[in-house]
């Protein structure tokens, strides 16, 4: 299958990453083997640490069911370059995961990385003119600090790297690529016009890469959609957000959409008026999940759906190059309802249906062991399978995306589709949701439930259980219990939930 | 084989009593208390496996529902026989009619078997109730 290789530049681009794995993991096709490359300084930092740690739990997961039936969840593949180059054959050991490793950025300051003290004084000159003092005294293992100036500099290192000699090799003709980066902050300010530079120049180490040229790219540029605490300590000022984004578009206006490097481009912004920490890097730096976050991951569905036609390329420009934004009925404490057509089709079912899956799984399955479903066909589905390495992982998985569920609904402005309350820890990061009501099908806002006549019929857990036990008499046995398990949650969810709900 | 002959070869499998089975016999009773026994075990099966929900798909509430056949069986062994015989004149002890009733009652569990098996395989719901053969089938 093409693959589709989305870089996500900076903190911005694991968040959106990590709203591309949820959607991915609630059925969302994109036709697309995707291979994530997430480029970011700083190793530690809490977004990046949960999103890459939730691309390995997909990863098991897609493995677990893949292979047998169909089953909807966890179909879309994920792979890593390291993964694709090892399929091809190719001996050379890039980087394991999904982030790429900067040398010469832990614990180093960016004087150190330019090797400051040695240039002559002419050259120091030059640099202290496009540097302040604060810029070379810089840390940079936490990033760049909204600093473009500083990021373009270091992340030059990247399309000169073997990770980018490799992903140029396995690059093919149907292959796609898709850039995520923030344009008001450090890194994706700065790694967004450099990758796409360097994507159409297609040249590394002297070999030239025709397809990588003529390439598909889509790109979504995230404009200011959220403030950080004023803190005279910390070099990030939300207040320079705004004019770092106008001087940014006014760059892209000439070496962006001005000379049609890319196919797509998605614009993406709101009015902020929700206030983060003021974290420079670190393990700190993890933000609630935002609905802007969501809605860009959205642009790289709508990238991979459109049609060849219109992503045509020569001679490294767009033949008809697109600009998107993306639009809502609605300011805040949005629901399915506040979404248009296309946006809604695509969320409302899958986003739905994993929420009850969810559900399911974390609240009522083990009350459910003895029901046909679970010991009735082979293998089964019993205590043991449920300390076993798939659903852990599974929990694991379904407890980010409770966690990813609530912080939409927190968050300004609030994307709240399901009536959950959020659960904080003392440091009044959120751990999980309570429910809203105890009849589970009227927790889904704007959807009311469909109303069974008969007093007498089955309903909440039980209903789900019904449909558990019709898909389990379809589907059979399975090879093994993570198949069987997967394939029919999938088909026992779409069924509650047109019976119920849609 | 005419269905008197059919039942009363299952009935007096379980016990003979001389006159008494004769005078069933002879009224056709068999053919009546037998075919009432299978379908009050039909319906009670049909309850069970068609108008079920996963909370009651139980290997408890069959047995509940076998009990219900069991003594409605018994009642009508004991009540068919001894309104007939007795409007006939013949007179036997009680516990002729509830030895019979009793006969009754227990066949009926084999029918409420076989039943629930023709119908086990339909619901998914009720799947796997009840399991015979060490809980294999």
């Amino acid at each position: 299958m093409a693959k589709l290789y989305v870089f996500g530049i900076g903190g911005t681009g694991s968040r959106v990453i990590r709203s591309l794995t949820m959607l991915l993991a609630s059925g969302i096709d994109t036709g697309f083997d995707i291979v994530p490359i997430l480029i970011d300084p700083d190793g530690a930092g809490g977004d990046l640490n949960r999103t890459t740690k939730l691309l390995r739990e997909y990863q098991d997961l897609y493995t677990a069911g893949a292979g047998h039936k169909p089953n909807k969840y966890f179909k879309n593949k994920i792979t890593t370059l390291g993964d694709i180059i090892t399929e091809k054959g190719g001996g050379a050991k890039v980087f394991d995961g999904f982030r790429f490793e900067l040398d010469g950025v832990q614990n180093d300051k960016f004087k150190d990385f330019i090797d400051f003290n040695s240039l002559d004084r002419n050259n120091k000159n030059l640099a202290k003119l496009l540097f302040s003092e604060k810029n070379l005294d810089a840390d940079l293992d936490v990033g760049f600090k909204g600093n473009p100036n500083i990021g373009s500099v270091v992340l030059n290192q990247f399309t000169k790297s073997e990770v980018f000699q490799s992903f140029a090799d396995t690059f093919e003709a149907n292959d796609r690529i898709f850039i995520i980066s923030s344009i008001f902050g450090g890194t994706g300010a700065a790694g967004f016009p450099l990758l796409v530079k360097n994507l159409r120049k297609a040249n590394i180490e002297g070999k030239h890469y025709e397809y990588l040229k003529n390439s598909k790219i889509g790109a979504i540029t995230v404009q200011p959609y959220f403030k950080v605490k004023q803190n005279d300590n910390s070099e990030i000022d939300s207040h320079g957000f705004i004019t770092k984004t106008k001087a940014a578009l006014h760059y892209y206006s000439k070496n962006i959409s001005g000379n049609n490097s890319v196919n797509h481009l998605y614009y993406i912004g709101d009015a902020a008026d929700n206030t983060y920490e003021n974290n420079e890097g670190g393990k700190n730096q993890q933000n609630d999940a935002h609905f802007i976050e969501l809605s860009s991951a959205l642009a790289i569905i709508d990238f991979a759906h459109t049609d060849d036609t219109y992503l045509q390329t020569t001679n490294g420009k767009a033949i008809k190059p697109k600009f998107k934004e993306f639009g809502i009925n609605g300011d805040n404490n949005l629901s399915f309802g506040n979404l248009y057509g296309a946006s809604q089709n695509l969320l409302k079912q899958n986003l739905i249906e994993y929420f009850y899956f969810n559900l399911f799984t974390n609240n009522y399955l083990k009350d459910w062991l003895k029901a046909p479903f679970a010991k009735e066909y082979e293998p089964v589905i019993d205590q043991n399978f449920l300390y076993q390495g798939f659903y852990k992982t599974l929990t694991a998985f379904n407890s980010s995306f409770r966690v990813w569920i609530a912080e939409l609904s927190r968050n300004s402005i609030a994307f709240s589709p399901f009536s959950v309350n959020p659960v904080v820890n003392q440091e009044n990061k959120i751990t999980d949701f309570s429910l809203g009501s105890n009849n589970i099908f009227t927790l889904v806002r704007d959807t009311p439930e469909k109303k069974n006549l008969n007093p007498f019929a089955s309903n909440n857990d039980e209903l789900f259980v019904s449909f558990l036990n019709k898909a389990a008499k379809a589907t059979g046995n399975a090879p093994d219990a993570p198949k069987r398990f997967l394939e029919i949650f999938s088909q026992a969810t779409t069924a509650v939930v047109n019976k119920k709900l849609i | 084989m005419n269905l008197n002959d059919f039942f009363a070869v299952i009935y007096e499998l379980l016990g003979y009593a001389g006159t008494f089975s004769d005078d069933i016999y002879q009224e056709e009773l068999y053919t009546s208390v037998g075919l009432i026994n299978i379908f009050v075990g039909l319906f009670l099966t049909i309850v069970f496996y068609f108008f079920n929900r996963p909370k009651f798909s139980k290997l408890k509430y069959w047995l509940f529902m076998l009990l219900i056949s069991f003594i409605i069986n018994f009642v009508v062994g004991i009540l068919v026989t001894q309104n007939t015989l007795t409007a006939l004149g013949l007179e036997y002890k009680f516990i002729d009619y509830a030895l019979f009733g009793l006969k009754n009652a227990v066949i009926c569990i084999i029918v409420f078997v076989i039943w629930s098996y023709a119908f086990k395989w339909w619901n998914s719901d009720t799947k796997g109730i009840p399991k015979i053969f060490f809980g294999k089938f």
